[in-house]
């Protein structure tokens, strides 16, 4: 059942939109397969230097020490990754990037929620603050994850500080290049693109679980929110309503007239 | 096994001191970590003969282990599951990246910190992550401790239970012997390594003599 502030209530608290973004990390993606020790260890076993495992984990926590969460070394600072844990071996580099893919998992009732919300009609986008990427387009980590999981059928965009790559073709909308969810510039350029196309701010919804980029930002320009609490729980937020599973969003979503 | 067995254990220092240690007098666990590094590998002389552990995944991922030649059959398995509970404790150093310490030993129970200064921990708020919550503790500054143990070990030396010189003996006996008497008295004991707790008595007694020497220069100049 849907919360707003703690308050269970019924389907009548209902969001009309026509436009949703998700966000991606401990939102439409849990990471919670992805444990340290597997992760570099499998690496390192699979290269044949299983006993370089150890000291790998021990730099992969000092990392998160330094940035204070593995999200946001993911979201900001991947390159040291593989700088300070990899030591720059392209081969490390390339079975951690596939690891990765392999231990992430989707956040619980997800693809059925996105089927309902594409039967309303609701256009759907991933918007990710993925401030720094390695390699071509398509080839980052979110993308993969979407192309991997067959979730392109759902999002054709995806909205990054560093441009609203198109899935299918690849292009790059480089007008939200540099603008960011925590800023909450990136939410003007979106807000302006939506009204472009017809969509108020108040007609659209972002879905996420960090109230400082996902919600407050968002909120605060017209837009409804709902705060995902399935995976971590970031504390209360001015969101509209307050999920525990995917599952929930039939009940309290639909496309508005 | 039929793989070549180490004999000795060799460390030069770079004031030149060399220390020789029978491989076999090394804890297992080190003995098994050396002997995987690349520069020890040694191939067997008669594999056929050797005792081989094949473990398999659903993922299809497939694991090697060598045993022991007397292991002949599997005799049972079992997963443990319970929280694992470590203390992730991050240091400033002013470089690029924190030093991290992990606290395996009750790290609820740890209650206070010494570092250029001393904090009282206390439990401060809890942060869910799927399965895993970590609990934070916020550091509460506090009057600092390290006098306190000046002042212990001031009372060993002049009570004679603590012969300085053997906290830096190449005696092994003669540094334990240092350390029973400073445990006893100050109730510290090493985390890791004996000697960090030996040299630890000296940088007390060291950094407690350079405290009084520039209070009594203080004194003096104020009294002229």
């Amino acid at each position: 059942m849907a919360t707003i502030d703690k308050t269970t209530v019924t389907a009548a608290a209902t969001l009309e939109v026509k436009w949703c973004g998700f966000d991606y990390g401990q939102c439409i993606m849990e990471p919670g397969g992805l444990r340290t020790p597997l992760v570099f260890g499998d690496i390192y076993k699979e290269l044949g230097y299983p006993e370089l495992a150890p000291e790998r984990i021990r730099r992969y926590r000092i990392l998160k020490e330094k940035y204070g969460t593995y999200s946001r070394i993911k979201e900001g600072h991947r390159d040291e990754i593989y700088s300070f844990v990899l030591e720059d071996d392209p081969e490390a580099i390339a079975v951690f990037s596939r690891k990765e893919q392999e231990c992430l998992d989707m956040g619980s009732g997800l693809v059925e929620a996105l089927e309902y919300l594409q039967d309303q009609g609701i256009e759907l986008a991933v918007v990710s603050e993925m401030k720094k990427t390695l390699g071509p387009v398509g080839t980052d980590i979110v993308s993969r994850f979407l192309v991997e999981r067959g979730l392109v059928r759902f999002f054709r965009h995806l909205v990054t500080p560093q441009g609203k790559i198109d899935l299918v073709d690849a292009t790059v909308d480089r007008r939200y290049l540099g603008h960011t969810k925590e800023e909450g510039s990136l939410y003007d350029v979106l807000a302006e693109e939506l009204r472009e196309r017809g969509i108020e701010p108040q007609e659209a919804l972002m879905v996420g679980d960090k109230p400082a980029t996902d919600i407050e930002p968002a909120r605060q320009r017209g837009f409804k929110t709902i705060q995902y609490k399935g995976f971590v729980d970031l504390g209360q937020s001015g969101a509209d309503l307050v999920i525990q599973s995917f599952s929930e969003l039939p009940a309290v979503v639909r496309r508005k007239a | 096994m039929s793989r070549p067995v180490a004999t000795k254990l060799i460390v030069e220092f770079e004031d030149g001191l060399r220390v020789e240690k029978d491989f076999a007098d090394l804890p297992q666990p080190l003995q098994d970590e050396l002997l995987r590094q690349p520069a020890a590998a040694r191939p067997s002389s008669s594999p056929q003969e050797d005792r081989f552990l094949l473990l398999e995944w659903e993922d299809g991922w497939k694991e090697v282990l060598r045993v022991g030649p007397g292991s002949s059959e599997p005799h049972r398995y079992y997963v443990i599951t319970r929280p694992e509970e470590v203390g992730r404790l991050s240091l400033k150093t002013g470089g690029d990246y924190p030093e991290l310490v992990e606290i395996r030993r009750r790290p609820h129970a740890l209650c206070r910190l010494s570092l250029a200064g001393s904090y009282r921990l206390e439990a401060g708020r809890e942060e869910r992550e799927g399965s895993k919550t970590d609990r934070h503790y916020d550091l509460q500054p506090q009057a600092e401790v390290f006098s306190e143990l000046q002042a212990g070990v001031k009372r060993l030396v002049e009570q004679g239970e603590l012969a300085l010189e053997n906290l830096s003996s190449s005696d092994h006996s003669a540094r334990l012997s240092a350390y029973r008497s400073v445990s006893r008295e100050l109730g510290v004991r090493p985390a890791r390594d004996l000697q960090d707790v030996l040299d630890f008595v000296s940088h007390l007694l060291e950094t407690g003599e350079r405290g009084s020497e520039a209070a009594d220069s203080t004194h003096r100049g104020g009294t002229t």
